[in-house]
């Protein structure tokens, strides 16, 4: 008798607990309007894509195809912190929705090739994250159920110190905001130092200071330039633009590094024939703050142009 | 997850003969999901203890008893020297050897058994103690293994006296539903402890002494608030889980921790905090060597030699002893100055002080405690106020440096103020016992956002192991 009473006192407080939790949680879903990790696009996928691109933030912020929406079936894949091995890995999932003869930009980066292996970054487990809401279980690396659910289901068990201001204020997404902000108001020397430290030392050097050289990641990009023949799509790698500080930051601190950049990518386009457009230092853009957003990204603008520009030399080189 | 319903209906399934082999069953399980092979030496510690005291009592020559006591405790400490201490003393000895010449240490792979150093001293205690006459060996050998190995409390404590727990495991139980609830209540109370608060921090500490010249200033000062949080939650919440998982069958665990930052003396915080531990150490430790019925001189050595020892305990590093060290001196200069600070103690203001003082105290020589290395202690000491002369700056980039904004800070703020309202109001009494004295509609909303605070603020995705398993 006392244990039924007490089993039922521990039933009615879980029931009640679980009954709060999720109203909570279904508040929160109403709250949360943001799309901070810009996944919420891989909810409507257009089937017959004619153009996209995939990539880390370079990919995601360089590209801005609302002048050719109109006439092509556009989508941009790229995420922050992308690697090649997840472009690789979404490119296997939504290969069905690429119409034949889909011109596909891969973007290579600087860091694109280096560093450790990603699922020993310190950062993995929290950029891992982005993909559970929309990569099948199968294609995420260090797959983790309970992951999944939590993210996918109960975002409200996630957000921690965020959950009382969503629920009594709301969310609203900032990425336009963000994306349409200019590098003219902002120190770009002392950003591009830190990009450089982001790209080229943190976790991309081994204990004697060599370049590690990551092996998953070349051999991805070669994996996709095959997947996308094998489907009928024409890959094309691409280089975004830089601003200028960037670009001296590499130069006074790495003034080795096109070399070895050029020996991994070369023997990649040489024996696959791939076209690669190279505009890290293009002029109609390192010098113009006004088009990125700091001192590695190109902004909403400058993404515009920067597509426009890139469709039209690739039409050029076609002809 | 399903390990304790599981044991929790079948021991309230089964008659009580055969209780004692289900706990003997479920705890060896328990122990040997972490690394099987281990099993060996709790079962030698115990096989030893067991016949030893039997021994004990069988023997009346005293030499002859004292001769026993002697072998097992030999014996039992030689397990946990051999394991926890042998590189450490291999070590210094090697480097004291070096002043005369080269000598090279010899060092054994070995892994750290968990919960060696707990269950050791809960079977040293109960030869002891049957060795003076205080209680009679056990016959039984599988409740004396069941004893030893008591699964909610082996890994991290509670360490049990003989007369407590034994005969808990040895009698009849029915089960009592008041007690049940109150152990469901100081487990959830445990789990806030433990997956809110301390894995929350131990982000921030352990990111810090991952890269101790990665940072300075007030960032140290955070970070050993931190961690002075941090290890009371971990292991407090520990024990409340354990106490409270032990009354859901019905068997009463001893109190570990009562507030012990709302101490006003080093002395009352050591009558708060691992109170199993220190009182262990007061009993076979301290008054044997004489304790106060001894000179004054002759007092201060055995508390510093107390303390000493119980640094030892906690990890093999000449740092951990220093922690011990600077714990005893603080209580001889309390005891230098008891007039003085009584005189403090008995005004408001002053008690106030005399806390804050204890606080602070204890942060200092947590830092003793965290570090992994002297030099690193001695960075910490010598670089937390870089930039004090900008009060501000040296506020923001200590935050700043843990990546502290303000609505984290906010949070982080808010969990720490819900810890200390109920340490507060816990210190002199049981407030778990006072609450259901209220409205019921009260305590039920009181538990149901304790339950929603885990649910919500529980650290996911995270393997955070209990601080003092190591030990």
């Amino acid at each position: 008798m006392l244990m039924k009473r007490f089993l039922m006192t521990i039933a009615l407080y879980t029931g009640i607990l679980a009954f709060l939790t999720l109203g909570i949680n279904a508040w929160y879903l109403a709250m949360d309007q943001s799309d901070d990790l810009w996944t919420d696009k891989f909810k409507d996928v257009p089937a017959h894509i004619q153009i996209c691109n995939f990539g880390s933030s370079h990919g995601l912020y360089s590209f801005n195809y609302e002048d050719v929406c109109g006439e092509f079936t556009c989508f941009n894949f790229a995420l922050a912190s992308q690697s090649l091995s997840y472009d690789l890995r979404i490119l296997q999932q939504y290969k069905d929705h690429l119409k034949e003869g889909c011109l596909v930009f891969i973007p290579v980066s600087y860091f694109s090739f280096f560093g450790i292996e990603e699922t020993q970054e310190e950062e993995f487990l929290s950029k891992n994250r982005q993909y559970y809401d929309f990569l099948s279980p199968g294609q995420i690396k260090e797959y983790d159920f309970s992951t999944h659910v939590f993210k996918r289901f109960f975002p409200a068990l996630d957000a921690y110190e965020t959950l009382p201001t969503v629920l009594f204020f709301g969310k609203a997404s900032g990425n336009e905001e963000l994306w349409s902000k200019s590098a003219l108001d902002m120190d770009v020397s002392a950003d591009a130092a830190l990009a450089f430290e982001r790209h080229f030392i943190q976790e991309k050097l081994n204990p004697s200071g060599e370049r590690i050289v990551n092996k998953e990641e070349v051999s991805a990009l070669g994996q996709m330039i095959l997947l996308c023949r094998e489907i009928g799509a024409v890959p094309v790698l691409v280089t975004t633009p830089y601003l200028e500080e960037y670009l001296e930051e590499i130069s006074a601190n790495a003034p080795d590094f096109d070399e070895e950049f050029s020996a991994i990518l070369s023997p990649i386009l040489t024996e696959t024939g791939t076209a690669y457009m190279d505009y890290s230092s293009d002029l109609h853009f390192t010098a113009r703050k006004d088009l990125f957003m700091n001192a590695d990204h190109l902004n909403k603008e400058g993404a515009r142009q920067f597509t426009n520009l890139l469709l039209e030399n690739y039409g050029n080189i076609q002809k | 997850m399903l390990f304790f319903p599981l044991i929790f209906t079948v021991y309230w399934t089964i008659p009580h003969r055969y209780r004692w082999f289900l706990l003997l069953l479920s705890s060896y399980y328990f122990y040997m999901s972490w690394n099987p092979k281990y099993i060996v030496l709790i079962l030698f510690t115990t096989a030893v203890s067991y016949t030893s005291a039997l021994f004990l009592d069988w023997e009346a020559h005293e030499g002859r008893r004292r001769f026993i006591l002697f072998l097992t405790l030999a014996v039992c400490l030689g397990v946990l020297f051999f394991y926890k201490y042998f590189n450490f003393f291999s070590l210094s000895f090697s480097s004291l050897a070096s002043f005369f010449l080269p000598v090279h240490p010899v060092l054994l792979q070995l892994v750290l058994p968990v919960g060696i150093s707990f269950y050791t001293f809960q079977t040293l205690s109960y030869v002891i103690d049957v060795y003076q006459g205080r209680i009679k060996a056990e016959r039984h050998f599988g409740i004396y293994a069941a004893f030893i190995a008591f699964f909610p409390q082996l890994v991290a404590g509670p360490i049990e006296r003989t007369q407590n727990l034994l005969p808990q495991i040895k009698n009849p139980h029915s089960f009592n539903r008041q007690k049940g609830i109150y152990g469901a209540k100081i487990m959830l109370w445990g789990y806030f402890k433990k997956m809110v608060i301390a894995d929350l921090l131990a982000d921030f500490v352990d990111g810090a002494f991952a890269n101790v010249y990665g940072y300075s200033g007030f960032a140290w000062i955070l970070v050993m608030f931190f961690f002075s949080l941090q290890i009371y939650c971990d292991f407090s919440g520990y024990s409340d889980i354990a106490i409270g998982t032990a009354k859901l069958l019905d068997i009463d665990l001893m109190t570990n921790f009562k507030s012990p930052y709302f101490s006003s003396s080093v002395k009352e915080f050591w009558s708060r905090w691992h109170i199993s531990l220190s009182t262990w150490f007061r009993d076979y430790v301290y008054i044997p060597l004489g304790g106060n019925r001894c000179s004054k001189a002759r007092q201060r050595f055995n508390l510093l030699a107390t303390f000493l020892v119980s640094g030892l305990w906690h990890g093999a590093n000449w740092t951990f002893v220093i922690w011990g060290g600077i714990h005893g001196i603080a209580q001889i200069l309390e005891n230098l100055f008891s007039q003085p600070l009584s005189w403090l103690r008995r005004r408001t203001w002053g008690k106030v002080l005399c806390g804050l003082s204890v606080c602070l105290f204890c942060g200092f020589a947590w830092i003793f405690f965290r570090a992994p290395a002297f030099s690193d202690v001695l960075y910490i000491l010598t670089h937390s106020f870089d930039g004090f002369g900008h009060p501000l700056s040296y506020l923001m980039q200590g935050f700043a440096a843990l990546g502290l904004y303000p609505l984290k800070i906010l949070y982080l703020f808010g969990l720490i103020m819900i810890l200390a309202m109920y340490d507060f109001l816990h210190k002199d009494r049981d407030i778990l016992l006072e609450i259901p004295k209220k409205k019921k509609g009260l305590v039920w909303s009181l538990y149901l956002m304790l339950g929603l605070l885990v649910v919500f603020f529980s650290q996911k995705g995270v393997a955070a192991a209990f601080v003092y398993f190591q030990f």
